[in-house]
């Protein structure tokens, strides 16, 4: 009787573990097979080579997606990672303790702004001054949309990295010092290389942030998919932003299957770049 | 001649002493600049910050007053609020964490409590990390197939509710079994030795002592939802209907703040008069409530430290 | 009969098993009784062999790792929480076999347990005490609830220190009172056995002599099992001593069983007589 009440509760805390497992499975199998479901519409090849996304003609290339998401990343990680390495450096290396516990609550302040904040900011500062430096269209673009990444990004791999600098272990430190290293020599030559493994990973996962970045983006990237930019000061896009735009107002299956198609496209990124971060790192404390 | 060779012996050492004087300068001097450079990319955080909340709120504040915060929004007359967004806001707000709390509480009780190593424990710590990692346009595009075309929820603040349910039940899960496993071994042993079940003890002595965790985990979770954006556009749309104000009928469309704010800047509300002073109220306003909400977590968290030292 | 004499009687009559004669019947038996974790892998008990009498203080004394907690977790089922335990021969309570009961809560009402880390509640002390008696396994009625706190309170010479302040959190004592608290609230559910894994080991010498004086008055009324690293306290406090030890094979063995006062002056066995002497462990 006892046990029959007891194994009734388990059941109970089961289900709910259970549930997330369904969950994740029936995300991967409902957006999976929508999205296949635009190649019955037309052939992978024009799916994935296509330069042209408009939906008033029907056509669905990806690239001009791909390309500003891809893009948008890079010029992202170029100026986002060295920043962050730098930050993390100064916390860790640099900082009194009262300044390092100011600094982790500013990047938790700066993780915790909605994205929306983030795409107001960015279209009110950023497209401007875009604009008036480059005296070109409106400003809105891939530079813009990177710009703006660069801060959202910031939280992910100033953690990480902060979180691989802490784990090195002291005789590391010790032993550049006995060798009468200044410290930035002590950094450059021991630290940053020991540490290599989990900057990887801050980054790669930065990447991932950037790439799933919704809001933000497409307030200030311009949400022109008609044709891959010729520059990062053009109206572009990225994946996300497209889907944000365009899914609400598609009435067409085939409009909106290839939506999805991108959607799981983004998934599977997404996936990949985790994947990864594990095969480099062996799953190196990712716990953000 | 031996004098000669003392000299430039001399000399010859002098000069690689310099030598090595002027590498150590050359270290000293790189040693410095980085810190400079290492100090100025800290700094540059901190300025974007301050000055980031400072615009906002010199931006918006002047906006916000008890009519804004109360009265509904105009279609073209100046002067018009976000009471119902605010609403909206706070209605998803509770329905979204009615459903991920005791969803993410029980998964980590079992996982924390139950579960024994194994494949199945495997798969759903598995499942919980594949969730984590989906970006958020994905689950909007998962909720607008499931929720609103395939269960007919259509447009809802149901639809966005369950959507971020999903969302956020990772984040749930992790910091509740964190909380859970903090409560000390001792206490379960005691607990059975006693001759407690294993439910009375995760009920008169686990949850108890875990509850500031929970709590911090609600207040976590609650501050995502608030930020969220694009899965609630295509779940639970951008408009609120006339009729339905302040109506709790969780099958209306409905328009949160951060949806709000997109609304009034991209897709634009073509003759509202004052529609960037809206968007400048709304954006100050969410800032406030995420400030709040962060003090709010920090402070939960600290007096969990106090109790936690307290309790050894 | 005195103490001593009784106890001469079990050591002549047989070893390493006292005789059962009617004062001392068994609480507790072990027969053969093998122990494995790590489903079978490790084997931490080899042939245990032991009898516990009724309302007497056995101390289990040995080095580290020599199975002495394990065997003691093993007579309340506490094994039951890690995965890939197993053991063979037979473990008996009151004649009934241990590892055959399906309900433990039913054995763990007869059978209490004390920890070396004294583990109050995050609870007022009369919650504390209470806490067993309002579990649904003890049942007992919400108007006695009281009255019994006060009697284990006593019992466990606390009751002076704490009348006036029942509300107070259990963790606002010191250690020695937490552990006294521990014991309060083990007895308040009057089991017929204490089990007790080094419930001095994090106290203060002054606290440790409370407890064993403690010890001795609660051995009136209750049986006493009590693991200990520190060989004084087992030869102060204890009637019988089984002194535990590693055989060959890395297992937890039991080197000697006999009265205290013979244990401690003329062992029988040369690991036993080793390890008194200080000679190692």
């Amino acid at each position: 009787m006892v046990l029959k009440k007891a194994i009734f509760i388990q059941s109970i805390f089961f289900t709910a573990a259970a549930i997330l497992v369904l969950a994740s499975l029936a995300l991967m199998i409902f957006v999976g097979s929508q999205g296949l479901h635009v190649f019955s519409y037309m052939n992978p090849l024009e799916f994935f080579t296509g330069t042209t996304w408009d939906q008033n003609t029907e056509t669905y290339g990806v690239l001009p997606l791909l390309f500003g998401s891809l893009a948008t990343a890079l010029i992202t990680l170029v100026i986002s990672a060295p920043l962050a390495i730098l930050v993390a450096l100064f916390m860790v290396e640099v900082a009194s303790p009262r300044v390092r516990q100011l600094m982790r609550t500013t990047v938790e302040l700066f993780a915790s702004l909605p994205s929306v904040i983030y795409g107001l900011l960015g279209l009110v500062i950023v497209v401007p001054w875009v604009r008036e430096s480059f005296h070109t269209g409106l400003g809105k673009g891939i530079l813009a949309a990177s710009i703006v990444l660069v801060f959202m990004t910031q939280p992910t791999m100033v953690a990480i990295t902060e979180d691989a600098l802490r784990a090195l272990p002291k005789t590391l430190r010790e032993g550049a010092w006995g060798l009468g290293a200044t410290r930035w020599q002590m950094i450059w030559g021991v630290l940053l290389p020991a540490a290599r493994p989990g900057i990887l990973t801050a980054v790669i996962l930065g990447m991932g942030r950037a790439i799933g970045e919704t809001m933000a983006v497409q307030m200030v990237v311009g949400n022109i998919t008609a044709r891959v930019p010729k520059s990062f000061i053009t109206g572009a896009t990225t994946m996300p932003a497209a889907i944000v735009t365009q899914l609400p107002e598609a009435t067409s299956p085939e409009h909106r299957a290839a939506l999805i198609m991108v959607g799981f496209l983004l998934l599977l990124i997404t996936f990949a770049l985790i994947a990864t971060v594990r095969l480099t790192t062996g799953g190196a404390g990712v716990r953000r | 001649m031996s004098n000669t060779l003392l000299e430039s012996s001399n000399q010859w050492i002098k000069s690689d002493l310099e030598d090595s004087k002027r590498t150590l300068q050359r270290h000293k001097l790189a040693d410095r600049i980085a810190t400079v450079v290492m100090s100025l990319a800290a700094l540059l955080l901190v300025l974007v910050l301050l000055s980031v909340i400072s615009i906002l709120l010199y931006k918006g504040l002047s906006t916000i007053s008890w009519k804004f915060l109360t009265s509904a929004g105009t279609f073209t007359e100046a002067g018009g609020g976000i009471g119902p967004q605010i609403f909206v806001s706070v209605y998803i707000l509770f329905l979204s964490l009615l459903f991920t709390t005791p969803l993410g509480v029980g998964a980590a009780i079992y996982l924390a409590e139950y579960a024994k190593p194994g494949r199945l424990t495997t798969a759903i710590r598995f499942s919980t990390e594949t969730l984590a990692s989906v970006p958020s346009i994905v689950f909007g595009i998962f909720g607008a197939i499931v929720f609103l075309t395939i269960m007919g929820l259509g447009y809802s603040v149901l639809s966005g509710a369950l959507t971020l349910t999903l969302l956020n039940l990772p984040l749930m899960v992790r910091i509740a079994e964190d909380a859970i496993r903090a409560v000390p071994n001792t206490y379960r042993e005691a607990s059975l030795a006693l001759a407690g079940t294993q439910w009375e003890t995760i009920r008169k002595i686990i949850l108890p002592a875990a509850l500031p965790g929970i709590i911090t985990a609600i207040v976590l979770t609650g501050g995502r939802i608030i930020g969220e954006t694009a899965p609630l556009i295509l779940t639970t749309g951008t408009t609120i209907s006339p009729n339905a104000q302040y109506s709790l009928n969780p099958f209306q469309t409905g328009e949160t703040l951060a949806v709000h704010i997109w609304v009034l800047k991209i897709v634009g509300v073509p003759g509202l008069k004052d529609s960037q002073a809206v968007a400048d109220g709304t954006a100050a306003v969410l800032l406030l409530i995420v400030l709040i909400v962060n003090i709010g977590a920090a402070y939960l968290s600290q007096r969990l430290q106090k109790n936690q030292r307290g309790a050894r | 009969m005195t103490q001593l004499q009784q106890n001469d009687n079990l050591l002549t009559k047989s070893l390493p098993n006292p005789e059962l004669n009617g004062d001392l019947s068994p609480e507790i038996e072990a027969r053969n009784f093998n122990f494995y974790y790590n489903y079978g892998h490790f084997k931490a008990l080899n042939n245990i062999n032991l009898t516990v009498p009724r309302h007497k203080i056995s101390a289990f004394i040995g080095s580290s790792g020599c199975g002495k907690s394990t065997f003691l977790r093993a007579i309340n089922r506490m094994h039951d929480r890690t995965p890939g335990t197993s053991s063979e021969g037979q473990l008996l309570f009151e004649g009934q076999d241990i590892n055959a009961i399906t309900d433990t809560t039913d054995l763990r009402k007869r059978v209490g347990m004390i920890f070396q880390q004294p583990a109050p509640f995050p609870l007022s002390i009369f919650d504390n005490v209470a806490y067993g008696m309002r579990l649904e396994a003890q049942r007992v009625p919400k108007s006695e609830i009281a009255d019994r706190v006060e009697q284990a309170l006593r019992a466990a010479v606390l009751w002076k220190e704490v009348h006036d302040k029942l509300d107070q959190s259990g963790l606002a004592l010191s250690g020695g009172q937490q552990q006294r608290l521990c014991i309060a609230r083990a007895i308040a559910v009057e089991p017929a056995v204490l089990l007790m894994d080094e419930p001095c080991a994090a106290l203060d010498p002054i606290a440790t002599l409370k407890i064993e004086d403690l010890i001795r008055e609660l051995s009136q009324n209750y049986t006493i099992l009590i693991v200990t690293h520190n060989m004084e306290q087992a030869s102060r406090v204890s009637d019988f001593t089984a002194f535990f030890t590693i055989d060959e094979n890395r297992a937890g063995t039991l080197a000697e069983y006999g009265p205290t006062k013979q244990i401690f002056t003329k062992p029988r066995d040369r690991r036993t007589e080793d390890y008194i002497t200080g000679r190692f462990g």
